[in-house]
């Protein structure tokens, strides 16, 4: 593979790389309550607390579209703040 | 000079692991969305033993979760041999010494306008017969699941009053949702015909080399790709907007799960959509600057 292709295509899925790390992080939510499941649902089927562990209880969808847009903006700027950053590196170091 | 003169090891390993986080990405979604399928359906199974249900309700059930179930392994086979198949491919190529190659025009990206071109033109026919499989598998699934709720009493013309006639916006927004990963084909068709085709025509097909089977190869996954990575997300929301409504009134585990089960889905959903968004205006946002870095400089 061409190292200029080898970039290009690193910096191509860097962004959504970082949306990804971000999203989980947010939905994440260490600061969230927990919250046990319903009785009849544990005595039901104790796997439900495998699939659907407390900080998917905790969240609601509202939580959940609130932390897909933070994710999106938040990932944005942090490649854009990357991008720049790399930018105004290389043009300094190129000038004479 | 070639780029493994400077440092083979290290460099190639590097194009190794590059190359390969987008397909296990791609496979872990796939696996997930498989998994949370395979359970949905399970776990419905076990509610439906526990209810007194006509026989004849049982057996239209039955098949279609059979037919449900075997759509997910066929997928999550195939779409793994063809990864594997592709990875060792890839790696093949990767570790085997280059001639050297002259690297591309930055601005004008010809070599992989060259490569898209390759790929509208091998892959119209596997695009066509993809739509066709895609459409009638989707016809198949809304005709299976329209008739299935005809011995329980009108499922569907349950839910289309419950929620269309009462509240058109929630039946829109469901059904919305639950064509998602159609919206998904339509948007890849979109971009083979609006970035694809032009390109082929720029660069007539006699002037590619017609030997890399990597292109050939990667030209298919690409297109099958979103068809067989979603094809168990379609399953998963059909069934979960007409079966899961109906039970999550009547029991209240199901209910529950239901609720926990759709947080999951969205949660899915926006991580794909969102990764997608994500890259491809970052993409033009970086075409963007460069264009401008450039122009500058030249001035």
């Amino acid at each position: 593979m061409d190292p200029i292709i080898a970039l290009y295509r690193f910096f191509f899925y860097l962004p959504g790389f970082l949306f990804l790390v971000i999203y989980t992080l947010l939905l994440l939510d260490f600061s969230a309550k927990h919250v046990p499941p319903p009785q009849d649902v544990a005595r039901e089927s104790p796997w439900l607390a495998l699939w659907y562990p407390w900080w998917v209880r905790s969240l609601t969808f509202r939580g959940i579209l609130t932390a897909f847009v933070k994710a999106v903006f938040y990932s944005l700027a942090a490649w854009l703040t990357i991008i720049l950053v790399l930018l105004a590196a290389f043009s300094k170091a190129s000038r004479p | 000079m070639s780029h493994y003169s400077i440092s083979p090891p290290v460099w190639n390993w590097y194009c190794v692991f590059v190359d390969t986080m987008g397909p296990v990405i791609s496979v872990a979604l796939s696996a997930w969305t498989g998994i949370l399928t395979v359970h949905w359906l399970h776990q419905l199974a076990r509610s439906l033993e526990r209810r007194p249900v006509p026989r004849r309700f049982w057996t239209a059930w039955l098949n279609i979760n059979k037919m449900a179930a075997l759509a997910v392994v066929v997928v999550m086979v195939s779409v793994g041999c063809m990864f594997l198949f592709y990875w060792l491919l890839h790696i093949a190529s990767l570790l085997r010494p280059s001639p050297v190659v002259a690297p591309p025009d930055f601005e004008e990206f010809s070599d992989f306008g060259r490569a898209q071109a390759f790929i509208g033109s091998v892959s119209l026919y596997t695009l066509v017969a993809a739509l066709v499989i895609s459409v009638l598998g989707f016809l198949g699934l809304l005709f299976l699941a329209h008739r299935l709720p005809k011995t329980t009493n009108g499922c569907t013309e349950w839910f289309i009053q419950r929620y269309f006639r009462k509240s058109p916006f929630v039946g829109f927004l469901l059904i919305a949702i639950a064509a998602l990963p159609l919206w998904n084909f339509l948007y890849d068709l979109s971009w083979l015909v609006f970035i694809v085709a032009p390109a082929t025509r720029q660069f007539p097909t006699a002037d590619l080399p017609s030997a890399d089977a990597r292109i050939r190869v990667s030209t298919y996954i690409a297109l099958l790709l979103p068809i067989l990575m979603f094809s168990p997300l379609v399953i998963m929301w059909v069934r979960t907007v007409i079966f899961g409504i109906r039970y999550r009134l009547v029991n209240p585990v199901m209910r529950h799960m239901f609720i926990q089960s759709m947080k999951w889905n969205l949660i899915g959903l926006l991580g794909i959509a969102g990764f997608k968004i994500v890259t491809y205006s970052a993409d033009y946002i970086l075409r963007m600057i460069l264009r401008l870095a450039f122009t500058s400089a030249s001035q």
